[in-house]
């Protein structure tokens, strides 16, 4: 209704644009913490955290404060009346309503932050380069600002009647909060759980207006969605104490083991207890001395490990990588790497290295197939689309199908470290150095094809090559261990973790193949499977029933199934990833859960019979505070509006008061007592 | 029960009940109101009236029991049917931030019949200009700009709670004048409440009384006054204490005289009080408000001795 | 306008019989003659703010005491003077109103005599000013 639309903008512009000034005001203060001069991660720029933060706390305030605004001087005593007293359905006196607080909402937030991104935007402004794509998680946090619109508009028009209703205020705040950490740092997911969430709490906040606050009146659509919004508000608040429980515990102290190689060229199995190196034996299982030095640094001993980048995701293109969060510079850039003075990115659109100066924050060097050149100069070849960037210690490899670049920053030169013989195609390829803290810091590369295993030092000089071993099962190499004097190298094959299962994994050996480049010598050793790694429980594992985990699982389960059906891959990688976190889990606690499911079902029964309401309908609540668990109880104690109940006083039984026949004995409710001082000649007694 | 009909009483409630917590605010609230009657809804504050109306405006949900209003379910209001009733509710709410002629802008846009000379006569007789913002009007103004809000639309059904509050005494005669001239029409209905029963007198059809969420009288203002009487009964020494009777509401004794407040005296009641043998029985009609308020008071006596007897009852 | 009618809410009175007694006393005061017409009822409701239906209360209790006439269509009149009550009638109202009368003077310590002055010399006065065709100037 646009009479209704227009007095809304009108009444509210002010404090839009006094909320406008506000956020603009705390996205300027983070705004300049990323340009302080000592901070490092400034060439993050409208993705640092510190920035960040306003937008993801401050866009949900804005929204909240609009939201509280336009509905709680209206629900004053009987100024409601003269707002809904209309011809007009509530209908669209609510939607009028909220359309004017999204056309105000969405440029008070937007303006200035998009001011930022033209900001940052502008050649000068930041030692890094700059992709418009990268104010979407600023994009994401102010949606989910209206989010927390609607859920405000919800909380305020909530019928005030008892101390639970402030309670419910909080509930939908976190419901809204739920959806919005539900939606993570997947872009995907984010995307899904605003489409989803944001018509639910529309839908409720609808319904709520529509029924004047009360919950009897709502239509059945809005009820299910408030039930919605408030399972995912006790479920968050269910999270949030069990991690704030868990944040009073030290750290999980992990314990587990690991296959390492010391600088002798010992394969050493290393046991970790409490986070600590509790002790060392060797492949065939006898204990290895380990002295107090070494326990304490543990990382002067070992060759390495080097992480072998694979690269059988989706090729040629950058892998799309649905699970990895959107929210870090490193999706859109890569690391950075430092050198004297400048600061170095790979640029994947374009498909440069660039190298900016970190005090004029100006692009100084392109780096291309020939090697890099000033900007100034035309523009070299570029490296095209990479199959993956391995970035360490200021020496990146670029990865293709059939190349692979090295890059040496200080001497700006780019080598080709490889070409392909006929039918070779590249599986995996990592820079192979010493642990940080040893004392050598020379560093080679390893290749890992389909034909070859091939060593060579940064600027493609070879040290080896030996045939691809074969194994009667899928293997991949993972880690590579370097001893440099030597040339000696070892990697590390591990069974395809995406083609067997946990069970399977745990009796399938793994492999380290040595390789010893001098003495042109290559030995293969099997090594028996490590145990998981697994965190000792602290008390808070007590707690583990607030988590209900079964309908996350479930629903990480048929998105992947989805997404398969549909044929997005990053929509099935991204659930899949989620599943598989949550596959070994869910085998520890189904149980708990389900008993968790059944206590809560026969407590919401239990409630239901007590209260009076049960009835047919009951059944299907019940199999749903089954599925939502603790969870789904605290919702449904919110979400019902339970009757009054009282005594008969015609025959003592318990009754509803907003039922005319009592249960017991059939009568109706007395008139209130007569005391002889009526005078009701015109009626007003019931006949 | 549905369809827009003009017969059929205008407000028809039956067992309207109203629960907040544990407290009946509306108990069992049976109540008929025909066509082109003038209503005076009375009460104390909270006695249920201000959550009645909001009930029959479908504003509140009723715990039990039914209202219908026009012939229609008081818990399914329409477009239509808003359009038919005029409610000024307490408080007269206005937005602020609008002129007067902007309010009536606003306002004229979401009904389909709209009086402008209705809208402008009740304007012009409160003294309103158009450009006045109507934040910054005084209270009578702003009841007059409510007024004329909710008169323009002509509706058939006008619902006024307390539109005479905080009202000065020349606005709440213009407020009068205005529901008068309502009713020129037949059929137009006013259903009003408030606590000026001088006001009530001049206009009201019927009056009922509400107590603590219980209709306690539904008649007309000469019944009311008929039936609550005043017997004052003079004694040659101090009086005795008041004798128990079903209707007795007030009792008042000085040194020679007791008077009793009497709810449909009976002869018996006569006879109980000859009983007391009284040197004379004064029956005395009593004014609207003086009835009233010993209708809805504390029941107890009131004792202005020159030394203390206790209280009774 | 000659009749002057004014009410006074909230009085031990009600309005229709505040109204009545307005007309009455403009009758016995010569201020109307019989025939001339009485203001209609929305009229009169609009001028003295009451509910139109306590006026017409007010003229039909009057009509039944014979002071005004109805005449369809076209309202109130003062009528011809005339009694509409039997003797016996008469003497009940005037017993009642002597039993008014001496229960208001009760404990002024009057003796009968001292009553009866001025109670004659008033009863004179209105004697006079209702014969017809005396009216008053003012």
């Amino acid at each position: 209704m646009s009479g209704i639309f227009w007095k809304e903008v009108r009444e509210n512009f002010l404090w839009a644009v006094l909320g406008m000034i506000g956020f603009g005001i705390a996205l300027a203060y983070g705004w300049s913490t990323v340009f302080a001069p000592n901070n490092w991660q400034s060439y993050q720029s409208i993705l640092s955290p510190s920035f960040l933060m306003v937008t993801t706390f401050g866009a949900p305030i804005l929204g909240m404060a609009l939201g509280f605004l336009q509905i709680m001087p209206e629900r004053l005593r009987d100024r409601w009346a003269f707002l809904i007293h209309r011809p007009v359905t509530p209908n669209r006196i609510f939607w009028g309503k909220a359309a004017a607080g999204l056309t105000l909402y969405f440029p008070a937030a937007l303006i200035p932050f998009l001011l930022a991104g033209w900001h940052a935007s502008m050649p000068g402004a930041i030692a890094a380069p700059f992709d418009w794509a990268m104010i979407r998680p600023g994009l994401a946090d102010i949606f989910c600002g209206a989010l927390f619109y609607f859920g405000a508009l919800l909380t305020a028009l909530r019928e005030t009647k008892w101390f639970g209703s402030k309670a419910f205020g909080l509930l939908a705040a976190l419901g809204c909060s739920a959806v919005v950490s539900g939606a993570g740092n997947s872009l995907l997911q984010t995307r899904e759980a605003l489409l989803v969430g944001l018509p639910i709490l529309m839908v409720a906040a609808w319904g709520a207006f529509c029924a004047n606050g009360e919950f009897n009146p709502q239509p059945r659509l809005a009820k299910a969605a408030l039930a919605l919004v408030l399972f995912f508000g006790a479920a968050e608040l269910f999270g949030l104490v069990s991690t704030l429980a868990e944040m009073t515990v030290q750290r999980p102290p992990w314990n587990g083991q690991q296959y390492q190689v010391d600088l002798q060229g010992r394969i050493l199995r290393m046991q970790y207890k409490y986070g600590q190196l509790n002790s060392v034996s060797d492949v065939q299982g006898n204990p290895v001395p380990v002295s107090a030095e070494m326990k304490e640094r543990t990382e002067k001993w070992l060759a390495g490990p080097g992480l072998l980048q694979s690269l059988r995701d989706s090729f040629p293109e950058m892998p799309k990588k649905g699970h990895e969060s959107y929210r870090i510079f490193e999706n859109y850039f890569s690391d950075p790497g430092y050198t004297d003075g400048m600061l170095w990115f790979y640029a994947p659109k374009q498909g440069f290295s660039l190298g900016y100066h970190r005090q004029n924050r100006t692009l100084e060097w392109i780096g291309g197939v020939e090697g890099f050149v000033h900007s100034e100069r035309p523009k070299p070849q570029p490296f095209g689309p990479l199959g993956s960037v391995v970035s360490q210690n200021n020496n990146p490899l670029l990865l293709k199908k059939d190349t692979v670049y090295s890059l040496d920053w200080v001497e700006l030169q780019a080598y080709r470290l490889w070409t392909p013989q006929a039918g070779e195609t590249l599986l995996a390829a990592g820079v192979a150095l010493p642990s940080w803290e040893s004392d050598f810091n020379e560093m080679a590369c390893v290749l890992q094809t389909n034909q070859h295993i091939l060593g060579m030092t940064m600027k493609g000089d070879p040290l080896f090559e030996v045939a691809a071993p074969s194994f009667e099962k899928t293997y991949l190499s993972q880690y590579c261990f370097f001893i440099p004097k030597d040339n000696r190298f070892f990697i590390e094959y591990r069974p395809d973790g995406r083609k067997y299962s946990d069970d399977e994994r745990k009796k399938m050996p793994f492999y380290m193949q040595e390789i010893d480049a001098k003495n042109s010598t290559v030995t293969m050793t099997e090594m028996p499977p490590l145990p998981e790694w697994h965190a000792s429980r602290p008390w808070t594992k007590c707690l583990d029933f607030l988590n209900y985990r079964v309908w996350n699982d479930a629903n990480s389960v048929l998105s992947a199934w989805i997404g398969k059906a549909i044929g997005s891959e990053e929509m099935e990688d991204s659930f899949r990833w989620n599943r598989d976190h949550f596959h070994g889990y869910l085998r520890h606690n189904l149980i708990p859960d389900i008993i968790t499911g059944l206590l809560a079902a026969a407590i919401a029964a239990g409630l239901l019979w007590r209260r009076l309401v049960w009835e047919r309908g009951c059944w299907g609540l019940l199999a749903l505070v089954f599925l939502g668990g603790l969870a789904g109880l605290v919702a449904l104690w919110f979400w019902f509006d339970w009757p009054r109940v009282e005594a008969c006083p015609a025959c003592g039984k318990r009754r509803r008061t907003d039922l005319e026949a009592c249960p017991g004995c059939g009568a109706g409710w007395p008139e209130p007592v007569r005391d002889g001082t009526e005078i009701l000649t015109f009626g007003g007694e019931n006949v | 029960m549905s369809g827009k009909g003009n017969e059929g009483p205008a407000i028809a409630i039956r067992g309207l009940t109203k629960y907040y917590g544990g407290q009946k605010v509306v108990d069992q609230l049976h109540l008929e109101i025909p066509r082109g009657c003038i209503f005076g809804f009375l009460g104390r504050n909270g006695a249920g009236k201000t959550t009645t109306i909001r009930m029959l405006m479908g504003i509140v949900e009723p715990t039990r029991g039914t209202a219908e209003v026009l012939g229609h379910d008081c818990t399914r209001w329409t477009p239509e049917l808003r359009e038919r009733v005029g409610y000024l509710a307490e408080g007269h709410h206005v937005y602020g931030w609008m002129s007067v002629a902007e309010c009536g802008r606003f306002q004229a846009g979401f009904y389909r019949r709209w009086n402008w000379d209705i809208f402008h006569a009740v304007i012009g007789h409160f003294n309103l200009k158009e450009k006045q913002r109507a934040g910054g009007l005084s209270r009578g103004q702003r009841a007059g700009l409510c007024l004329a809000l909710t008169l323009a639309p002509e509706p058939e059904l006008l619902v006024l709670d307390d539109p005479a509050l905080g009202l000065d005494p020349v606005a709440r005669r213009s407020l009068l004048e205005a529901m008068l001239y309502v009713t020129r029409q037949d059929d137009r209905t006013i259903l009003f409440s408030s606590h000026l029963l001088s006001d009530v007198e001049r206009v009201a059809d019927r009056i009922a009384v509400m107590d603590r969420g219980v209709l306690r009288a539904y008649c007309t203002i000469d019944d009311f006054r008929a039936r609550v009487r005043q017997f004052i009964l003079r004694f040659k020494e101090r009086p005795p204490a008041p004798p128990e009777l079903p209707g007795l509401v007030h009792s008042f004794r000085t040194d020679r005289e007791m008077a009793l407040t009497i709810v449909n005296a009976s002869d018996a009641d006569r006879a109980v009080m000859s009983g007391l043998r009284p040197e004379a029985i004064e029956e005395v009609d009593l004014g609207l408000e003086e009835a009233f308020v010993s209708y809805v008071g504390e029941r107890g006596e009131k004792s202005f001795f020159l030394h203390d007897l206790g209280g009774k009852k | 306008m000659p009749l002057h009618l004014a009410i006074t809410p909230g009085g031990d009175t009600p309005i229709y019989r505040q109204i009545a007694d307005g007309v009455r006393r403009a009758i016995l005061a010569g201020k109307v003659a019989p025939g001339d017409p009485l203001p209609s009822v929305r009229a009169l409701a609009e001028e003295l703010v009451v509910n139109p239906n306590t006026v017409m209360r007010a003229f039909a209790d009057l009509a039944r005491e014979g002071l005004v006439d109805a005449q369809a269509g076209r309202g109130f009149f003062i009528a011809e003077r005339r009694q509409p009550y039997s003797r016996a009638e008469r003497e009940r109202r005037l017993r009642a109103a002597v039993e008014t009368f001496v229960n208001a003077i009760a404990f002024l310590d009057f003796k009968p005599a001292e009553v009866l002055s001025p109670l004659r010399e008033r009863l004179e006065e209105a004697e006079a000013q209702q014969t017809p065709g005396k009216k008053d100037a003012s």
